[in-house]
């Protein structure tokens, strides 16, 4: 029984560390200006949701949306490649006055979470509920304000990630867990073509 | 369960709906270096379905993974019509220059559709909408240059739509069980009027809409078209089932606002708009609003007019689309400056385009008048201010596409494309038929002799 109550201590520390390093890494993706770093980020992002919900799911589904996580990186990854190549990438150092604009949208976001974390509209518990809203409106706020393909479709993975985490804790279907993951790769394969459409886009305007 | 039938043979149907087209997608995709075979392929597939879908006389059910599927005869004639002006869009592209791989998410699109409207369970219905709109923008991406992140920004409002049709499904399931909870009652309610004002694209935020219209891709434009429809119908099923009593009529009022303001605000913007696309895309949302009304009403009478105005509305996008695309490929731009001689040149296609824009717009003989005077009529006399508002909005649309009409007169050397005189036939086709049905509405019975019945009996499916 001790060993039990152990466990379950265990269990809920482990949830805790998770619930805090997903937010911290929400945070660092919307400070970090450059794009592979982002991209690390986002797929720590996964593979931390993966660990955090994988005790209330069916195992090999967090593996699954390990996986989705890892085959989303990889799509976006070729267009972060191309950008580089044809000198699209975030390379030069980041001003002071851009840093403060980043703060100060991390902080307005994290305000908005609360909001919506205070009033519980899903009525998940505390923790389930800080992840969920903090991943939505931090992946809303970026994706507004980005002016960056790539960031941009950042934002609107990580707000998917935030529904798709309020939605597992409500439903654990296969077949619904399974549509997030299909939902994840159509965007991230969206997100890349529409990058390369845009770099087509710069690269005729520099050309003219 | 009453008066469904489910048998082995029947399940078939609805999987050969939506692996068809599946199939089709990686067809055309390993093809794709032939436009041809592409648009060959596309249009016999799509033909096929159109056969499969308008078939079903009885309602078809199965369960797959644990979820009931269902396809009845109202609902397979709505997919009928949806496979119909994709057909018909893929012929008549048949020597344009759509790149191949928009054939392939065309199909893909469709087959989410036919999932999202077969599936009774809310929340995969959700996820499956979800889907169909990001193709939708995957469709568009690969289409058009884009260097002002245009489409990425109608990603990231068109991906919202899911999400919050399944937060609406959740808290009125959830209200279901506890009826007393408000909190959830007005969860369910602010996320349906929400998703109606971004899905049907009435403003303010429906200006994802415009975007999707001025890239001028026919495919991309019904498809929005189709995924309106859909919500339409999903929404249909939440309003009809989960709603507490009164919550229907709630919504409806604050919709018929919105809907108001959505008809006035386009019929102003429309005039200020200097291509033809966006002449088009706010025309279309202002005709959305007058659908958007009738459907609020929510009597059968004005809900069999919403559904004809459905069709119609359907018909005159495709046309205009086509149109619009053949203006913008064979002038170079669809700036109402660069397509002056538009009419020497093309004489069809601006006919056609005229025609179809005048009956979104409602315009006296055309079509889309008989509809619209029939939801402003079904809206009774105590709503005579919105009646006088809507009304009066339409002169904004009807000037633009005067303009429009005067642009394209004069001469001026065609600039160098591919000839599109079967696309320039069907957008001409198009026009003519709405005129025919504005002129003579009894046209419709007389094809149909039992048309009245199959109206009611499909409108069952808008029945907010």
């Amino acid at each position: 029984m001790l060993q039990g109550k152990l466990l379950e201590q265990i269990g809920q520390s482990t949830s805790y560390q998770m619930a805090i390093l997903i937010i911290i890494c929400a945070i660092a993706l919307q400070l970090v200006n450059n794009h592979r770093a982002a991209l690390l980020l986002l797929f720590l992002q996964y593979v931390l949701l993966a660990i955090y919900v994988g005790p209330r799911v069916y195992g090999p589904l967090a593996l699954l949306q390990a996986g989705i996580g890892l085959a989303v990186c990889l799509i976006l990854l070729v267009s972060i490649n191309h950008l580089r190549k044809n000198g699209f990438a975030a390379k030069q150092p980041v001003m002071a006055s851009r840093w403060l604009y980043r703060v100060s949208v991390v902080i307005f976001s994290s305000l908005a979470a609360y909001g919506l974390w205070r009033t519980n509209i899903l009525q998940l518990n505390w923790l389930e509920g800080m992840v969920g809203y903090f991943l939505v409106s931090v992946g809303l706020v970026m994706a507004a304000i980005s002016d960056d393909p790539l960031r941009l479709g950042f934002g609107i993975l990580v707000s998917i990630n935030g529904f798709e985490t309020a939605s597992v804790f409500m439903n654990q279907g296969l077949l619904v867990m399974g549509m997030w993951g299909v939902i994840a790769i159509l965007l991230a394969l969206t997100i890349a073509a529409g990058t390369e459409i845009w770099l087509e886009g710069q690269e005729k305007a520099v050309n003219s | 369960m009453a008066g469904r039938t489910g048998k082995g043979s029947e399940l078939v149907t609805i999987l050969w709906l939506f692996l068809l087209p599946l199939f089709g997608a990686v067809l055309v995709i390993g093809v794709r270096r032939w436009p041809i075979v592409v648009v060959s392929i596309t249009a016999a597939i799509l033909l096929a379905m159109v056969t499969l879908a308008a078939g079903i006389t009885h309602t078809e059910y199965s369960f797959l993974l644990g979820r009931l599927i269902e396809l009845s005869p109202s609902l397979g004639s709505i997919l009928a019509y949806c496979y119909l002006l994709m057909a018909i869009l893929a012929l008549a592209s048949f020597r344009s220059v759509y790149p191949t791989l928009n054939y392939a998410f065309m199909l893909l699109f469709i087959s989410l559709v036919t999932a999202t409207l077969a599936t009774e369970d809310g929340t995969l219905g959700a996820l499956l909408f979800s889907a169909s709109a990001i193709v939708l923008v995957l469709g568009i991406v690969s289409s058009s240059s884009d260097k002002s992140l245009a489409s990425l920004r109608v990603l990231s409002v068109i991906v919202l739509i899911g999400p919050l049709l399944l937060l609406a499904v959740w808290a009125l399931e959830h209200r279901a069980l506890d009826p007393n909870n408000i909190s959830l009652m007005r969860l369910g309610a602010v996320s349906l009027i929400l998703v109606i004002i971004l899905g049907l694209g009435l403003l303010p935020l429906g200006f994802w809409l415009p975007s999707i219209y001025k890239k001028g891709n026919p495919i991309a434009i019904i498809s929005s078209f189709i995924l309106q429809l859909v919500l339409v119908v999903r929404l249909r099923d939440i309003l009809y089932l989960n709603m507490w009593p009164d919550g229907q009529a709630a919504v409806a009022g604050v919709t018929v606002i919105i809907a108001t303001i959505t008809v006035v605000g386009a019929g102003i913007l429309v005039v200020f708009q200097s291509d033809v696309g966006g002449i088009l895309a706010y025309t279309a949302i202002a005709d959305m609003g007058v659908l958007t009304i009738g459907l609020c009403l929510g009597t059968s009478e004005s809900t069999q007019v919403s559904l004809l105005h459905f069709a119609y509305r359907g018909l005159a996008l495709a046309g205009g689309s086509i149109g619009l695309g053949i203006i913008k490929t064979s002038s170079g731009s669809d700036a109402l400056s660069a397509i002056r001689g538009g009419w020497h040149n093309n004489r069809l296609a601006v006919l056609g385009t005229l025609m179809c824009g005048l009956s979104l717009v409602g315009m006296p003989l055309t079509a889309g008048f008989t509809t619209k005077l029939s939801t402003l009529s079904a809206m009774g006399t105590n709503r005579t201010a919105n009646i006088i508002a809507i009304t009066a909005a339409s002169l904004g649309p009807a000037l633009a596409w005067g303009r429009f009409a005067l642009a394209t007169q004069g001469s001026q050397e065609r600039v160098a494309a591919p000839s599109q005189v079967i696309a320039s036939i069907f957008c001409c086709i198009f026009g003519v038929v709405l005129v025919v049905c504005g002129v003579y509405p009894r046209l419709l019975t007389l094809i149909v002799p039992d048309f009245i019945e199959k109206l009611a009996s499909i409108s069952q499916l808008l029945l907010w």
